[in-house]
């Protein structure tokens, strides 16, 4: 459409429109296809973002946002000044760097496996096969490894002991609560993770492979060079994703892993918030968590965009 | 760019426009619900409309309503009162407790509904129960007060120096006892153990010397359920410490039991008897139930039990159908029994779980709610949601009434055991209250010595009121940081010699000194003579 409008030349008499105006006309229905966009995020995103003024309030359920009494950053103090907050900081950023590094590239490397299969149906069933899990909700998750681990009846741990091996103990351990929390969001989510790098992948010019091994690169080099500067884009794109969202540690799968001997390890953010908030209806406090997450967030999409564009990628915008 | 930023600012104009339209909305309605509240007191006298109600309140977790008419208890309060009455129901834990506050949180506030002591202060305090002053008294619930409530007893049930809050109806007894399989007992040629240190003998016996007979090492003395999250306190080394219920009052000191200084003592014979290895490993990560799974299963011989019909042998939900069922062993036998029978086994049961109005109902809702709920506290209520329909499910003559237990199995068990949710507001395990007798020709020689053996059981005295916490103090935080460190003791630690060094944590920077003081206050007034309570080591 572009370039095929012209502009509509002045009527006698009509006085001249500001440009912005003209343009606006011009693209009038292109920015209409775009309210319905612009309306969802509006309604579902911005307005609700002026619920965050509860974090500067002692919020009480029935004055509402408006009958509220004000004060100023006392819940931020709070926050800061609680015995808990060090430790939760602590483990929600372990938590998440874990998960950046242990979930992202286990996502790449199946991806370019499965990228290097040439029979159809194998392709297809290993993909299918791997993805599966990611729709399984993870209080099914927790019951099998309640299943395999119970420390009394798991059936890996009766095997162990039946075999003479001594006791294992999984999910009530502090050392092995993280990996626990790691090695089942690999095998839930790897699949599916893997799906958004084979897209990458099929959009790599066949044309470059074809001439890389006419100059007599191998398969090594073929990868070295061509497939991973490919998906290097996407990849960078995903991890400033997930920049974005550090302070969130995957809150349903550790609220529902989380059990008392392993709150020194587990215990993050977001179960704190949500005790704090639907157990004991406090909704002050857990709100002003809520917006330290969210600027935490966007100062680190900035500086990873910004990062990302200095090494000579692109960033996301 | 200059124009993004004029379309920015027009659509921000917008939302901020959209937005305050949706709050004069949202006072249009409110505006609207106190007039035909106006509408509705105005109207008394004239045909009642029907009015919509809806109650959450808890229920056993086997439970569920059926759909239509199969729920005649639902048909007749509605054509009864001329209501549709939906109920929500939920098995009372942290479950319930984060649904019922999502529910506040989005306006959504149950006309009646069910919470526990201490949770009721926050709604109170928020606003969302409304005032019962005028409202629950003997003229309009004339049953509640007759049967089960003294009208005094309210103001000591009053918190915040509102009336907001009602307690239902109580059990006196809570019939908590421990079971235990006696014929295992009979295998190994044991006595039913009659103090601490036999109780652990036995546990030893069943977890080492094959009582089930079947050549495995499969059982364990005993099982308990911690949900994740705490030192369960079925474990039968609190009351070997003196350590009862969760408060007692010892001369005029108010005790907090899980706090005292007797955990020391309590948490140390605890690691001895979980280092014996007669304990379910599983027992902290099980959940409530899980533990009665175990024991059904013939992996337990001892486990701690609530309510009065929980191995009465035709219960089929019970321990011990369910354990006959499953083990495929009709000699298998859950005797009752306590090591602490002689000197005290619990603390009375105190008025504690109230119910609540909402403040958002009208006047109407309310007003049909309390004819119900006091309809079920009276006499033909109380036998429809226990015992189901006169004629159908039981017979009556005079004061005695029959019960037909393949029409009741028929229509109430196997139709998701419902009647369970309609006995939230009456929690009661018989009928006496109304001087009724029941004639259950199911209840067995056996089943009435339980009762008889639980009922001996000496009781001690409760702090006599319920409790409510300090403003702006928090509970919560200071019990999660007790259960962990607890738990810390028993599995990481090498004894409980810390404990002492605990307790001034939890007292100082857990706010234990304040909460604790308050409480005694609480009870100083209650008991009319001085209560303290001390902090320190």
């Amino acid at each position: 459409m572009r370039g095929t409008a012209p502009a509509p030349a002045l009527m006698p008499g009509e006085r001249m429109k500001p440009k912005w105006m003209r343009t606006f006309w011009r693209y009038r229905w292109l920015y209409l296809f775009m309210v319905p966009g612009i309306a969802y995020y509006i309604i579902f995103h911005y307005i609700p973002m002026f619920g965050l003024v509860v974090a500067f309030q002692n919020y009480n359920l029935m004055e509402g946002i408006f009958g509220s009494p004000w004060v100023g950053l006392d819940n931020f103090r709070t926050v800061f000044s609680s015995p808990d907050f060090p430790v939760l900081i602590k483990n929600t950023l372990l938590l998440s760097f874990y998960r950046i590094i242990f979930n992202m590239l286990p996502d790449l490397v199946l991806a370019l496996m499965l990228n290097e299969i040439r029979v159809r149906w194998f392709k297809k069933t290993i993909q299918t096969l791997t993805y599966g899990p990611h729709f399984l909700s993870w209080i099914i998750v927790y019951g099998i490894m309640f299943s395999f681990f119970a420390p009394g009846s798991g059936l890996v741990t009766t095997f162990f002991r039946d075999m003479g091996w001594g006791s294992i103990d999984v999910l009530t351990n502090s050392e092995w609560f993280r990996p626990m929390l790691v090695l089942t969001d690999i095998w839930k989510s790897t699949g599916y993770g893997a799906i958004i790098y084979l897209a990458a992948l099929a959009g790599i010019n066949n044309e470059l492979y074809e001439s890389a091994s006419m100059d007599g690169a191998g398969r090594w080099r073929q990868l070295w060079h061509i497939t991973l500067p490919g998906v290097r884009d996407v990849f960078i794109l995903l991890v400033i994703l997930r920049l974005g969202s550090i302070l969130d540690a995957g809150f349903e799968q550790v609220y529902i892993f989380l059990n008392v001997r392993v709150y020194d390890v587990g215990d993050i953010l977001d179960t704190w918030i949500f005790r704090r908030g639907i157990e004991q209806m406090d909704f002050s406090v857990p709100a002003a968590v809520g917006v330290f997450k969210s600027i935490i967030g966007f100062v680190l999409v900035l500086g990873a965009n910004k990062l990302a564009k200095r090494f000579g990628g692109s960033g996301i915008w | 760019m200059k124009r993004y930023s004029a379309i920015l600012i027009g659509l921000l104009a917008l939302s901020l426009i959209i937005s305050a339209c949706g709050n004069n909305n949202g006072n249009g309605n409110n505006n609207g619900g106190s007039a035909s509240t106006d509408a509705g007191s105005g109207n008394k006298g004239t045909v009642e409309e029907k009015v919509k109600l809806n109650w959450f309140v808890t229920a056993s977790a086997d439970a569920q309503i059926p759909k239509g008419d199969l729920d005649f208890v639902k048909k007749t309060i509605d054509e009864k009162f001329n209501v549709d009455l939906v109920i929500d129901y939920m098995p009372l834990g942290t479950d319930f407790q984060n649904k019922l506050n999502s529910r506040v949180a989005s306006s959504d506030i149950p006309d009646v509904f069910f919470v526990d002591g201490i949770s009721s202060n926050q709604y109170i305090k928020n606003g969302v129960a409304r005032e019962m002053t005028g409202l629950v008294t003997p003229a309009n619930m004339p049953n509640y007060f007759k049967y089960w409530v003294k009208e005094e007893d309210l103001p000591k049930y009053q918190v915040q120096g509102k009336f907001a809050r009602a307690p239902i109806p109580y059990e006196r007894n809570y019939f908590r006892s421990y079971y235990i399989r006696k014929d295992w007992l009979d295998n190994l040629g044991l006595q039913i153990p009659k103090s601490y240190d036999e109780m652990i003998e036995v546990m030893k016996a069943f977890t080492l010397n094959d009582p089930d007979g079947n050549k495995k090492n499969d059982t364990f003395g005993f099982t308990a359920y911690g949900n994740g999250t705490n030192m369960s306190m079925e474990f039968p080394t609190y009351v070997k410490n003196g350590l009862v219920g969760d408060f007692v009052v010892e001369g005029d000191k108010f005790i907090d039991t899980r706090t005292d200084l007797r955990m020391q003592q309590t948490l140390t014979d605890t690691k001895a008897l979980l280092d014996l290895g007669v304990v379910d490993p599983d027992w902290l990560l099980n959940k409530n139930g899980q533990q009665y799974e175990k024991a059904t299963q013939g992996k337990a011989g001892i486990v701690l039990g609530f309510g009065k019909n929980i191995a009465f042998d035709n219960n089929a939900e019970g321990l011990q159908a369910k354990t006959k069922e499953i083990t495929g062993n009709d000699k298998a036998d859950w005797a009752p029994f306590d090591p602490f029978a002689e000197t005290g086994t619990f603390i009375e049961p105190v008025p504690s779980n109230p119910f609540l109005f909402s403040s958002k109902s009208t006047d109407e809702q309310i007003k049909r709610s309390m004819q119900i709920l006091d309809w079920l506290a009276g006499e033909e209520g109380f036998l429809m949601t226990h015992y189901g329909r006169e004629g159908t499910e039981f017979t009556r003559s005079g004061s005695q009434i029959t019960l037909n237990q393949e029409a009741f199995k028929a229509n109430v068990t196997d139709n998701g055991n419902f009647l369970t949710v309609y006995q939230w507001f009456t929690p009661i395990s018989g009928p006496e209250a109304y001087e009724i007798e029941v004639a259950d020709p199911t209840i067995t020689e056996r089943d009435k010595a339980i009762v008889e053996t639980i009922n001996s059981y000496k009781i001690l005295p409760s702090v006599g009121t319920s409790l409510v916490v300090k403003e702006g103090m928090d509970l919560a935080a200071l019990r999660k940081r007790m259960n962990e460190l607890q738990v810390q003791v028993i599995y990481d630690e090498k004894d409980a010699s810390n404990w002492p060094k605990y307790r001034e944590e939890l007292m100082s920077k857990y706010g234990g000194k304040e909460i604790f003081t308050y409480y005694a206050e609480q009870v100083t007034a209650a008991q009319g003579k001085s209560i303290t309570f001390d902090s320190g080591n």
